[in-house]
């Protein structure tokens, strides 16, 4: 009775980790970011090499909450990784905004068609406030 | 350059033949007189910074996922259901939960480490493929309104 307990346990740990990966991966993939970067950085040959580090940030994320690990890593390489971390979220938001079409229904509203520029500085320099009000002022963090 | 441009020089070199059309209507030639080459060491810091922001953009977004959805809540529920007591992190859930999702992402990305499963192109690859072809798209608009202008 027990081992019968524990193999359909075991089915619905693999399901759902089938299923949670998945989900993630596939907005991360779908979403636009990585063929944006590639373009930009004039690297297409090394889309494999793109997939392969999702996967790997994939499988990290994923049993982190399991198995403690630590890596002694120094103050720099920290900021530098956050960084990364930063850029990859930014990029995030603001293509899943690109995806739900705010900035072309905004611009046909207002009826304004010059200082597309001046928009997207506002929204990078919103995002950034607001990271930053949600970080030090007293009272968001433990929303 | 559309279709119609060469029409109409080989209307003016040969004229009174006729011209069937049998590709494309418009497409985008570039010009580039001597070769771009990206320098070695630029290339690979690229590739690595990029590959840097991906690996940890995508371990946060789902480590975030899991604190969103409490899913070690979850588990010791189910751990709960079955066997009747309360453990921390329940041991034979979370294995096979690590195994489903690194065998997921694979699955999903259709390959690892060079070894191909099927022979589509994947996931990634079509995103690119979609991206180009509607950034030309939108480029081949463009210039026709600016050149419909010119002329």
């Amino acid at each position: 009775m027990n081992i019968l307990k524990g193999i359909v346990l075991i089915l619905i740990g693999l399901g759902s980790g089938l299923f949670a990966a998945g989900a993630v991966v596939a907005f991360i993939a779908i979403i636009g970011v990585v063929p944006r970067l590639a373009q930009k950085t004039d690297t297409k040959e090394y889309i494999k090499l793109y997939e392969e580090a999702i996967i790997a940030g994939g499988i990290i994320g994923g049993c982190d909450p399991y198995f403690d690990f630590y890596m002694p890593l120094n103050g720099l390489a920290v900021i530098f990784l956050s960084l990364c971390i930063g850029i990859f979220y930014g990029s995030l938001a603001v293509s899943l905004a690109e995806v739900l079409n705010i900035i072309p229904i905004l611009t046909r509203r207002v009826r304004l068609q010059q200082g597309m520029r001046w928009f997207v500085c506002a929204i990078a320099l919103g995002k950034l406030t607001g990271s930053l009000l949600y970080y030090f002022v007293p009272g968001f963090y433990y929303m | 350059m559309s279709v119609l441009d060469i029409a109409e020089r080989i209307n003016s070199a040969l004229p009174g033949q006729t011209i069937n059309n049998l590709g494309e209507t418009d497409t985008v030639i570039e010009y580039s007189p001597k070769g771009k080459k990206q320098h070695k060491v630029f290339l690979w810091t690229k590739v690595i910074f990029i590959s840097l922001i991906l690996l940890t953009g995508s371990a946060t977004a789902i480590m975030s996922f899991h604190s969103d959805a409490q899913i070690s809540t979850v588990f010791e529920n189910y751990y709960y259901i079955f066997f009747n007591e309360k453990i921390e992190n329940p041991m034979l859930i979370d294995l096979p939960y690590s195994i489903g999702l690194a065998l997921g992402i694979i699955v999903f990305f259709n390959h690892f480490s060079g070894k191909k499963i099927t022979d589509d192109p994947t996931p990634i690859e079509v995103e690119m493929s979609v991206y180009e072809s509607e950034v030309t798209d939108n480029l081949i608009n463009t210039l026709n309104k600016k050149g419909g202008e010119n002329r």
